[in-house]
């Protein structure tokens, strides 16, 4: 009896020890399966967070991370650029889990006043004013200027209306290179309006009158910036004057009496948008705009070219202007695809 | 002999004690794996629908959601982004269809893509679609419009799964071990520039 009553308490042990086998393998597998979902869901996140970051930092014109941990998971981002599009890929990782997540942007510049000139004068009535050696050409130059493309050749200045075409036509004289040489065209985009923009993103700002020493350079072809030089336009007796070289790219624009004391390049496009613009190319050399030249369309606005030097030239280059379209913070994206 | 008496008492009554036990252990045993069951299928169906779901109008150029309605939606997307567009359907079937298993509820679900048509026990009691526009303003439905389908942003999946067969509790009642599951999602490719077919 003894040993029959042995036999049934073990055997019962060995059946309540199965049974709670089970009970607790089938609690882990509500676990597995719930803890599962949560990491596959949180990777997801991650890889979502990580593209999200990167479009922030994209629309700051920042430089985005390429990998980030949070909360013990992480993400890592890969970019192809090609053209205009953008490609992300972003990889989400937490515990074992990870998920992989795709977006192409298409970047587009913003609208942009196209110049459809050399110098390309808004006002109205204008006056363009030449003195020393300053040469306006319309003629259509490879983005650095060196060389003429032989296509694409536009006027050597735009203005609205015929009366302003014939005095400029007089005033420039054989410093008027184009063709022609003088046109009128009064349906062109005035960049006034594009200038509050211009001041909110610039790279750089001189806003002080007085002498700004040293070289600079501003930007890159592929990195086009934007400088306001801001004097205000009043009084040109105020000037802003630049002593060192300066080579830019991109948009400059200026209000007021700028000088250029050193030796001056600007690939990209130059707005004069105050009301007596003064711009003074003082240096022996060869000061350039390559590009174009716009007066801003202030009713009675005035542009001086000084060319004191061995001469300031304002050479059309489509090239140069398409470049200077394509500023980082003058761009804007859009998702064209998105994979998760 | 008082003493064979008693102790075949004594086992009746430690018998009839382990059989109750066990009876316990056997219902939450079967309480345990159905809702194991149960939450697998939700994470399963959950994971397909975000899967799906996320990539309408993937690769797509022009019209992406053919088809909207409650228990119904019907669209086009390169699911595999493999520039593949195909056709996806969900569509939620009927209780008669769902009469297989125990749960009086339940009806299957079918997904079509291009013209496979998978038919799916999850043990669906309950699924709903419902569509926003960019405002979050839900949008009616059924419909097949392309221009009040062209302003979809948002779409709200909502399902509940039971168990297929049901758990007898300790009073012989019956239940079913069920899991609800609801999420707003909002495809990215809908009203995205699409520029590759």
């Amino acid at each position: 009896m003894g040993r029959a009553g042995l036999m049934l308490v073990m055997g019962l042990a060995v059946a309540f020890g199965y049974i709670g086998a089970n009970l607790r393998d089938s609690g882990e597998a509500l676990t597995v399966s719930q803890v599962g979902y949560y990491k596959y869901s949180f990777a997801r996140n991650l890889a979502r967070l990580g593209i999200n970051r990167h479009l922030r930092y994209v629309d700051r014109g920042a430089t985005p991370p390429t990998s980030a941990t949070f909360e013990s998971g992480s993400y890592t981002i890969s970019t192809t650029s090609v053209g205009d599009t953008l490609t992300i890929v972003s990889t989400g990782t937490y515990a074992e889990s990870s998920y992989v997540m795709r977006a192409k942007l298409l970047f587009t510049p913003k609208p942009f006043p196209m110049a459809d000139a050399a110098v390309g004068i808004r006002a109205e009535p204008a006056e363009l004013n030449f003195s020393g050696k300053a040469w306006v050409d319309g003629r259509n130059y490879s983005a650095d200027g060196s060389t003429l493309i032989g296509s694409g050749d536009k006027p050597g200045v735009t203005v609205m209306n015929a009366t302003d075409s014939a005095n400029i036509y007089n005033s420039g004289g054989s410093n008027i290179t184009g063709s022609p040489q003088v046109s009128t065209d009064a349906s062109a985009t005035d960049p006034g309006p594009f200038i509050p923009e211009y001041e909110q993103s610039a790279h750089y700002v001189f806003n002080t009158p007085g002498v700004v020493s040293g070289n600079y350079t501003f930007g890159s072809a592929p990195n086009p910036v934007i400088v306001v030089c801001n004097t205000g336009s009043a009084d040109t007796s105020f000037s802003i004057k630049f002593t060192g070289d300066i080579v830019g790219y991109g948009i400059l624009a200026i209000n007021g009496n700028v000088k250029f004391g050193g030796g001056f390049r600007w690939y990209g496009l130059v707005i004069a948008y105050g009301m007596n613009n003064v711009i003074t190319f003082e240096a022996a050399g060869t000061p350039e705009i390559v590009g174009a030249l716009m007066v801003a369309g202030n009713e009675g606005a005035s542009l001086t070219l000084r060319g004191t030097g061995d001469g300031g030239k304002v050479k059309y280059s489509s090239d140069a202007l398409d470049n200077a379209r394509r500023i980082g913070r003058l761009l804007y994206y859009s998702v064209i695809e998105w994979y998760e | 002999m008082l003493d064979y008496i008693a102790s075949a008492i004594i086992f009746g009554v430690l018998a009839l004690s382990v059989a109750r036990i066990q009876s316990n252990i056997n219902a939450t045993l079967y309480q345990n794996t159905f809702t194991v069951i149960t939450q697998q299928n939700a994470v399963e169906l959950a994971r397909q629908i975000e899967f799906d779901i996320l990539k309408i109008g993937h690769h797509v150029r022009g019209q992406r959601i053919f088809y909207a309605a409650e228990r119904r939606i019907q669209y086009r997307a390169d699911i595999r982004n493999d520039m593949d567009t195909v056709n996806v359907q969900y569509l939620a079937g009927t209780i008669t269809q769902g009469a297989i298993t125990s749960n009086p509820r339940d009806f299957p679900l079918f997904r079509q893509e291009v013209t496979t048509n998978v038919r799916q026990n999850w043990g669906l009691i309950e699924f709903r679609i419902t569509y926003f526009d960019s405002n979050n303003v839900q949008i009616g439905t059924p419909t097949n419009v392309a221009d009040t389908l062209v302003k979809i942003r948002g779409i709200n999946v909502k399902f509940t799964v039971q168990s297929p067969e049901p758990v007898i509790g300790q009073a012989g009642d019956s239940s079913w071990a069920g899991v609800t599951w609801e999420k707003l999602m909002y495809p990215r490719n809908l009203g995205q520039l699409n520029l590759v077919e």
